[in-house]
């Protein structure tokens, strides 16, 4: 049992990846169409998603959604229903390994081949993957207490720094009044995306509830703004739209002058990398529940344990591979493409899930009563 | 009388004399007077020659009753009447008389002690705290922690383990602040234990974890009342031992192996000062060699431009890649650990001088390291025994070792991975159902003081 604080983890963990999987990119490249006009209504959008999710889940204390959904609907479309979203979530971290992959072999070890780095992140990831719930958390607590300062002083550093062009930022603003389009809210609001993994990890909380909405939204708009502006100010509002990894060419034009390190890039590479790890281990585990979900194979129950602990490792191999096999098939086009396709996609699927738990809420209200 | 739960006299001394055939050091003395006569079997070896003969011959002599003789046993709280042979044997190989009188058996406890007396501790010391350490008599261990924790909420429950050596445990706990559901778990887990031979603390610890394979210790061996009283008074358990001087402190959680006495006896701010110094000193000898080995071979890049060249410079020589040069010297530097352990004292003075002067001058001279790295290994060996519990400090030194494959492998990649790896799997650990590794563990020590020991 924990207590209410990791579900704000899993929101901040979320919040901070976005830079890896392709958002400033999006955001970038609508820059003189409507992005601040998406991003308007993408806050408000994720907010509501997130707190009426939160509101519905509350109703169902203890339980993840394989058991929500094998409660409230026929076994197939459950079953089909949880795979997909296990397979959705899973295809994320994908495209974050996948980016830093090609990161890796990029900025960090071109000597060193991309298809080793990746092997090691699958195997980490992997192993991590089967480890339970709560583990994670506290893991994830630690993660983000070594990573959130450094990000916090990067960010200063940012927007500290005598070359950022602040006629960039002004000149974006003049861009507000155009219509938004439907692409740049879905990337937008990837930043709140962070409280679908309490699909999995409602099992092990005690009496969840949302609070502190004002401090959600207000994280959230300053990462928006740090993955928008940061790039946009540092390289320009024309040159932002150069570059594949806005965030990584952002910080590599930052110098440290007092350390023993002489580029923040190196730093903005470990806390990125570490994130990217948590993130897709904690993809994997909640994507690696619900496809078990989806074949009955749910929750911690004894007599199910063994097989569950079978089926777990053809399922993370399964994931591996896939992984790997994308990685050697996939160019810098497909994988821009494919981030945004997840990224729309998911936005839809999002309001499906909750438009489902509200279902499953009143069906279950109902019986109750009944 | 309930005849068949007593056991026969006569046939119990035939069969105590079938099992003690070709034991040297029993003794047997036959006690006559005029009202009749009584007998006495037991292990000279495990009595106390002065008990037997004050409480028992010269008492039966003087009290010329039989009756009489055999309520004076009897009124020893330490006397009983055994139900069994198995029983009676039990006991006296433990160290009982066995007193045959009329058709009875009695035993009465005349274990002679061979303790030392209460010494300073040894491997955790202190500067400025109290001094003693636990012996290796679990009586003297229970008087040490009594003495300094006074009041009945102190419980402690008696066991033994092991088939053979029948060692006995003391289980103390403060039954108000402890957490019930660890104490179940211990002792089921102490139940399960079926060994035949139970010397040291650390076995208990090894036989009743799991998995098995660990790295991390997650049991707490102390040698301090202090910190054993401390601890029970946080909530935590201790297990006493007989025949060791080391006492079991449990759940132990990471923090805790990072805890010195000394925090406590200085001034707060002191304290966490050196408990920063501790998580830097393990950050430092975790990371360095696997950091030394990324940056030479895969990342010069990472550093400054004069750090780079001075590592660049004095490799100059260097016939082989860093990650060779770092496994050298860091084994060098083992094996000079732990000769100096074994070594008798007055060798291994001798014996770490040779070794330093040519790890330190020769072979940087000789160009087979370079400076840098001899620096490296000095502050990778001092960092090492800054850890307090000497357990945790042996998990460490293995640890860094996984970190240099890493890094040889895949560079800064690699040691990033190992640390994502690390955080995983120490979070992972539990301690007694405990989480061992979590950022704020002071929440389940909310019952007792919330600094950590």
């Amino acid at each position: 049992m924990v207590r209410n604080k990791y579900f704000y983890y899993l929101f901040l963990l979320n919040a901070s990846i976005n830079l890896i999987n392709y958002v400033p990119r999006i955001l970038i490249q609508d820059r003189f169409s409507g992005v601040l006009m998406s991003v308007l209504i993408a806050i408000p959008a994720g907010a509501i998603l997130m707190y009426v999710f939160a509101k519905m889940l509350q109703r169902f204390p203890g339980e993840g959604l394989p058991e929500i959904f094998h409660s409230v609907f026929p076994v197939w479309i459950s079953g089909l229903l949880l795979v997909l979203y296990g397979l959705g979530w899973y295809f994320s971290s994908a495209i974050t390994l996948i980016s830093f992959m090609d990161i890796t072999s990029r900025y960090i070890s071109p000597d060193v081949s991309p298809y080793i780095v990746l092997t090691g992140f699958l195997v980490v990831v992997g192993l991590s993957a089967r480890l339970d719930s709560e583990s994670l958390l506290y893991a994830l607590e630690m993660v983000l207490y070594i990573t959130m300062p450094l990000i916090a002083y990067m960010a200063w550093r940012v927007y500290s720094n005598p070359y950022f062009s602040w006629d960039s930022v002004r000149q974006i603003m003049t861009y507000a009044w155009n219509m938004p389009n439907y692409r740049t809210v879905a990337a937008a609001t990837y930043i709140y995306t962070g409280y679908i993994n309490m699909v999995v990890f409602n099992r092990i909380f005690r009496r969840f509830k949302v609070r502190y909405m004002f401090s959600i939204i207000l994280v959230s708009i300053v990462s928006l703004f740090i993955s928008l502006f940061g790039p946009i100010g540092i390289l320009g509002a024309n040159g932002a739209g150069e570059h594949v990894y806005p965030a990584f060419s952002t910080v590599d034009a930052l110098r440290i002058r007092y350390f023993i390190i002489e580029r923040m890039i190196y730093v903005f590479f470990v806390v990125y990398m570490i994130l990217s790890l948590m993130n897709s281990i904690i993809h994997w585990h909640v994507g690696k529940e619900l496809v078990l979900g989806g074949f009955k194979l749910e929750g911690e129950k004894p007599s199910l344990l063994p097989k569950k602990r079978k089926a777990e490792w053809w399922v993370l191999a399964l994931f591996a591979v896939v992984i790997f096999v994308l990685a050697t098939v996939i160019n810098q086009y497909t994988l821009n493409d494919m981030a945004i396709v997840f990224l729309d996609v998911r936005f839809a699927g999002e309001i499906l899930l909750v438009i489902l738990l509200i279902y499953a809420a009143i069906r279950r209200g109902r019986r109750r009563r009944a | 009388m309930a005849t068949d739960q007593k056991l026969q006299a006569e046939e119990a001394r035939k069969c105590l004399q079938e099992q003690l055939k070709n034991i040297g050091d029993v003794e047997q003395r036959e006690l006559k007077n005029e009202e009749g006569h009584a007998h006495l079997i037991y292990l000279k070896s495990m009595c106390d020659p002065i008990l037997v003969n004050d409480n028992l011959i010269n008492r039966f002599y003087e009290l010329n009753s039989m009756e009489l003789f055999e309520r004076f046993i009897r009124s020893f709280p330490s006397s009983l009447e055994p139900k069994d042979k198995q029983e009676l044997l039990r006991n006296m190989l433990r160290g009982c008389v066995a007193i045959f009188i009329r058709d009875r058996v009695l035993l009465l406890d005349a274990v002679l002690v061979n303790a030392g007396s209460v010494q300073p501790a040894s491997t955790e010391n202190v500067m400025q705290g109290p001094d003693d350490s636990f012996t290796e008599n679990i009586e003297v261990n229970l008087n040490l922690i009594r003495h300094r924790y006074q009041t009945t909420d102190l419980k402690t429950e008696f066991m033994t383990v092991g088939r053979i050596s029948q060692t006995r445990l003391i289980i103390m706990y403060d039954e108000m602040k402890v957490d019930h559901s660890v104490l179940k778990e211990l002792k089921k887990r102490l139940s399960e234990l079926k060994t035949d031979i139970i010397q040291s603390a650390s076995e208990i610890e090894r036989h009743t974890m799991h998995p098995k394979l660990r790295l991390f210790p997650t049991l707490m061996l102390t040698e301090r009342p202090d910190r054993a009283v401390l601890n029970i008074s946080q909530g935590k358990i201790c297990v006493l031992m007989d025949s060791t001087g080391y006492v079991l402190v449990l759940p132990a959680i990471f923090n805790d192996f990072f805890t010195a006495m000394d925090d406590k006896i200085q001034l707060p701010l002191i304290g966490w000062f050196l408990k920063a110094i501790r998580y830097i000193a393990l950050f430092i000898t975790v990371m360095m060699p696997s950091l030394y080995v990324a940056f030479t071979s895969y990342n010069p890049e990472i550093l400054k431009m004069q750090i780079t060249l001075l590592i660049a410079g004095s490799r100059a020589t260097v016939p082989y890649p860093s990650s060779f040069e770092v496994l050298f010297m860091l084994l060098a530097m083992e094996f000079l650990v732990e000769a100096s352990v074994r070594l008798p004292k007055a060798v291994s003075q001798s014996a770490t001088t040779v070794g330093g002067l040519i790890l330190g001058t020769a072979a940087t001279e000789a160009g087979l390291v370079s400076n840098v790295m001899v620096i490296l290994v000095a502050a990778v060996a001092i960092t090492n025994f800054v850890i307090p519990i000497t357990m945790m400090s042996m998990g460490i030194r293995v640890t860094k070792y996984l970190f240099i494959v890493l890094s040889t492998f895949f560079g800064l990649v690699g040691i990033v991975l190992g640390i994502v790896s690390l955080i995983m799997y120490l979070t992972s650990l539990r301690s007694f159902g405990k989480p061992y590794l979590k950022m704020f563990a002071i929440e389940w020590r909310r019952k007792g003081d919330p600094q950590s020991g």
